[in-house]
């Protein structure tokens, strides 16, 4: 396969180069309005702000590169990412302050993958999965929503700590997305600690304030695989009929 | 997620807007600490202005719901649409909320 070119918003330069020499991939010093085909896009600031003007256009994936980011971290996950029609990726606190489902569905419907009557269903079940991954995954938050002023504001605490804490909140999540005619497949992708047994899909009218995502989600999509050991979630929208 | 309070002596009406996700902990946080009344006092929940809310949007409503109780306040949801109105309806929380609309 070509190597995809690499594009940068606000990256320092010489970041830049040296991860465009170590993954072998041709660099565009200056952002045209048009990227190449095939071209990933690293951005220092990861903000709606920052990802609206450049979502419209076909870039295949949009990467969080921070000037003081890990390199090797970000080479491994622009290497990976090369495998994927679209993707995005960035840390567990930015993922926390972005409405990201709500971005991917932006590009996917501008790229005229996802059909405008599928975007509601992808859009929350595609939220969920990713909150699972902040939350539970990377977060690795077990403690759940209590019925208690005090209980819960202990929660809302450890949930804050956590996002501020290294590495827990500087953990990558993914999203990937790939299409054919006839489905479109999203994927999400945490650092957590993954879980062995499968969670039984919550029904969704239980009455416990927690535990209905998985649930809401596996209701709106056609499938949800979990593989990597519970690290990674897959939806299937079949958009034959869509 | 951005909320006005509107007091009363009978009745609270909390008015959420926005995207009430599970990002808005803290904030829910402060709206359930304003939960105080005599008993009967209403809750009024006016989901009018909200787009989007996910699973812990319900949770949280779910427990506002359950410390409302434990307060012998009554509570109840109104004037939910669209996206809001559909995850509502999967949740099947017509059964167990009041809902006047």
């Amino acid at each position: 396969m070509k190597s995809p070119w690499l594009a940068a918003v606000g990256v320092p330069g010489p970041l830049m180069d040296r991860l465009a020499t170590r993954l072998g991939f041709p660099s565009i010093a200056r952002l045209d309005a048009q990227p190449p085909q095939s071209c990933m896009l690293l951005l220092h600031e990861m903000t709606e702000v920052a990802l609206e003007p450049v979502l419209i256009h076909p870039y295949l994936a949009y990467i969080e590169c921070r000037g003081d980011a890990d390199e090797d971290a970000v080479a491994a996950i622009l290497a990976t990412l090369t495998a994927d029609q679209f993707g995005m990726a960035m840390s567990t606190r930015t993922a926390f302050s972005l409405e990201a489902a709500r971005l991917v569905c932006d590009a996917l419907t501008s790229r005229a993958v996802l059909p405008p009557s599928l975007r509601p269903a992808v859009e929350l079940a595609l939220h969920e999965i990713v909150a699972n991954a902040i939350i539970h995954g990377n977060l690795a938050m077990d403690q759940q929503f209590k019925d208690d002023p005090e209980l819960f504001g202990q929660f809302c605490e450890l949930l804050n700590e956590r996002l501020n804490d290294t590495p827990a909140g500087q953990r990558w999540i993914q999203i990937t997305a790939n299409w054919t005619d006839d489905w479109i497949k999203v994927s999400v992708i945490d650092q957590g600690k993954g879980f062995t047994q499968k969670p039984a899909a919550t029904p969704v009218d239980v009455e416990k304030p927690y535990g209905r995502g998985l649930g809401i989600a596996a209701e709106l999509a056609s499938a949800v695989t979990i593989s990597d050991g519970g690290r990674r979630t897959t939806l299937r929208f079949d958009t034959r009929d869509a | 997620m951005e909320y006005k309070i509107n007091s009363t002596p009978e009745a609270t009406e909390i008015l959420l807007s926005g995207r009430m996700t599970f990002s808005d902990h803290e904030k829910f946080r402060n709206v359930i600490a304003t939960f105080d009344g005599q008993k009967g006092h209403q809750m009024v929940f006016d989901l009018s202005g909200l787009d989007f809310v996910d699973s812990s949007g319900l949770g949280m409503l779910i427990i506002a719901r359950d410390i409302a109780q434990k307060k012998s306040l009554t509570f109840c949801l109104r004037g939910a649409r669209d996206d809001v109105q559909r995850v509502m309806k999967v949740a099947k929380f017509n059964k167990m909320f009041t809902i006047i609309d």
